[in-house]
């Protein structure tokens, strides 16, 4: 029994020993420059880079260059390819003859690289790539990558283990909250949170930006309340109150805001009044239609 | 219902798209497909 336990021990040993004393787990952090923007010896100083990083923060990254998106926007192509990649970290898309980028940064990692950061990591790239030195870009925005994986280590492992844990297998507590659950309060609600409110901004700023257009974005809570707004430097000011009352209608009303229904030739009178009382009680808040404006709030 | 978008400041639809888009990348975070937003009342 006893040599039995030392042949199990010498083989556990042996399989363990190489990752604990090397310290050393396949990487799979990369850089697939397909466009050839790059000189290689600088990809190669990069990949070394982010793999060093994966190594300490398991965050993984692929940048990827390509001539040009041909079938659909970078974003949606963006979305697929990193989705296709199926890891979790920063998934950067480059494309050359557009000029256009794009970053993912995947559920796992999104409360640790949060808005700020990957705005940040965009700028490194792209404030080089403006004066067209690409290898300076590259190398800029690995550092910042690697400053935002400073973070990821901070916060602990990234929540990729929380998020599979929670969609997998509830804890038990969860669990039990969940039958204890009773007609008198609702419970377990989705919220939404401000680093989400962010995420919205950050889209439509991007789509903002591809219209050349200045616009001002709101973003509410399910009770109206303001969680974030930005207005674009250019913007008209006073159309950020009408940002604001919009979100806060779509979101009070519980429905998308747009036309009046198809066939409403003449205003609807008790509708009228019952959108100026909501007006009137939410403080202007809910912004009521009129006949000669024919939106009863302005989502479009 | 999780909340509202909205947005001033160009054409009634270049404020929807614009604010569609939003919606789009923080559903794509979700990992939603994008096909979920004209189906989510208030969305927008």
């Amino acid at each position: 029994m006893t040599r039995l336990r030392i042949i199990v021990l010498s083989t556990l040993t042996l399989a363990v020993f190489p990752a604990v004393f090397f310290g050393q787990v396949p990487t799979a952090s990369e850089i697939r420059d397909t466009a050839r923007i790059f000189d290689p010896e600088v990809v190669r100083k990069a990949i070394a880079s982010l793999q060093g990083m994966e190594n300490k923060a398991r965050l993984t990254t692929l940048i990827e260059t390509v001539e040009s998106v041909s079938d659909g926007s970078i974003v949606e192509v963006a979305a697929r390819n990193a989705r296709r990649w199926g890891k979790e970290g920063l998934y950067i898309l480059i494309d050359k003859d557009d000029r256009k980028f794009e970053l993912i940064v995947t559920r796992g990692f999104q409360s640790a690289i949060e808005h700020d950061r990957q705005l940040v990591i965009r700028d490194a790239f792209l404030d080089a790539f403006k004066k067209k030195d690409f290898n300076g870009g590259l190398l800029k925005g690995v550092e910042a990558i690697r400053a935002a994986s400073v973070n990821t280590q901070e916060k602990g492992k990234p929540g990729v283990e929380a998020a599979n844990r929670t969609k997998a297998e509830p804890s038990r507590g969860a669990e039990v909250e969940v039958k204890a659950s009773t007609d008198l309060v609702a419970r377990n609600q989705v919220r939404l949170t401000l680093a989400g409110a962010r995420r919205i901004i950050a889209g439509a700023e991007d789509r903002a930006a591809a219209l050349k257009l200045k616009f001002n974005i709101a973003v509410v809570d399910d009770g109206g309340h303001l969680l974030a707004f930005e207005r674009m430097d250019g913007a008209r000011p006073a159309s950020g109150y009408t940002a604001i009352t919009k979100a806060t209608t779509a979101a009070t009303f519980r429905a998308e805001t747009g036309p009046l229904p198809k066939g409403t030739t003449a205003p609807d009178p008790l509708l009228n009044i019952s959108l100026q009382n909501a007006a009137a009680a939410s403080g202007a808040s809910s912004r009521p239609c009129s006949a000669a404006f024919p939106y009863w709030s302005t989502g479009r | 219902m999780i909340g509202g978008v909205g947005v001033g400041g160009g054409s009634g639809e270049q404020d929807a798209d614009v604010a569609r888009a939003g919606i789009a990348r923080f559903l794509h975070a979700l990992e939603i497909e994008h096909d979920d937003i004209d189906k989510k009342p208030g969305a927008r």
